[in-house]
């Protein structure tokens, strides 16, 4: 399988800001650290499907901050990333949720994965937040046996 | 949340307000009401940064508790932590710290 390097490049560099914040505010954490430890590992065995697990997963992590960190860690990732850049979802988690929107159907397990831990901590800033109905649907129809 | 076949799904979610707001609005869009599921009701509820992990672990301990994905009691199709998830032993180690061992580790090692 051809890898894509641009992507595992900006979820890496995307990863790092987030944990790097977290651990910015959190120095003495030593979870924090294990969890910057792993993200240098996936990067480094060039794991993308890992990448993108752990990117949701820090996408989905940032929804408990306050107000004040998100907005500062949206300054970081735009000032990294650009304007277009937000913090609910990554470039690379938006492509695939459109994706599976636009052709109406969940076809994988990861798919199925992808819309239901979105739809756990989705909240109403969300870029998807209008498509909650059209996500529940999409879960509810898929047959995962 | 629980359906008339006695089964259990176990879920999470998180946001802004007191625990049961929370759940309330989790739930009032969930797909799996339409399986029969409801009658939610917490199992725990933490705050913080630091809370994240333990609650992901949580769930995979709780499903794993009852019986994993695909025992009859269970109504989750899918595991609340991919086997695959290169955070899942510190999801199941920050939930030992928090609330305790519930189920060994089901996932890969990395």
């Amino acid at each position: 399988m051809k890898l894509n390097t641009n992507e595992l490049e900006y979820l890496y560099g995307r990863s790092k800001i987030i944990i790097n914040f977290m651990l910015h505010k959190n120095l003495d954490d030593p979870m924090m650290h294990q969890i910057n430890k792993i993200i240098e590992d996936t990067y480094k065995k060039r794991n993308l499907k890992g990448m993108k697990t752990l990117s949701r997963d820090l996408n989905a992590w940032v929804k408990v901050f306050s107000k004040e960190d998100v907005n500062e860690l949206e300054l970081l990732l735009k000032e990294k990333f650009g304007k277009q850049e937000s913090l609910p979802e990554d470039k690379s988690t938006y492509k695939i949720i459109s994706k599976i929107l636009e052709k109406g159907e969940i076809d994988t397990k990861n798919e199925y994965r992808i819309i239901h831990e979105y739809l756990l901590d989705i909240a109403e800033e969300d870029s998807f937040f209008e498509n909650v109905i059209d996500m529940k649907k999409l879960l509810y129809n898929y047959n995962i046996d | 949340m629980t359906n008339a076949l006695g089964q259990v799904y176990i879920g999470r979610t998180s946001g802004y307000g007191d625990p049961i707001s929370i759940m309330n609005r989790r739930t009032s869009y969930h797909h799996m009401k339409r399986f029969g599921f409801g009658n939610p009701v917490i199992d725990r509820a933490v705050q913080g940064y630091s809370g994240y992990p333990a609650i992901r672990g949580r769930e995979q301990q709780l499903i794993d508790h009852y019986g994993g994905v695909g025992n009859p009691k269970v109504g989750n199709r899918i595991r609340g932590v991919s086997k695959l998830n290169p955070l899942g032993y510190i999801y199941y180690g920050a939930s030992n710290l928090y609330f305790g061992p519930l189920s060994l580790y089901s996932g890969l090692k990395f």
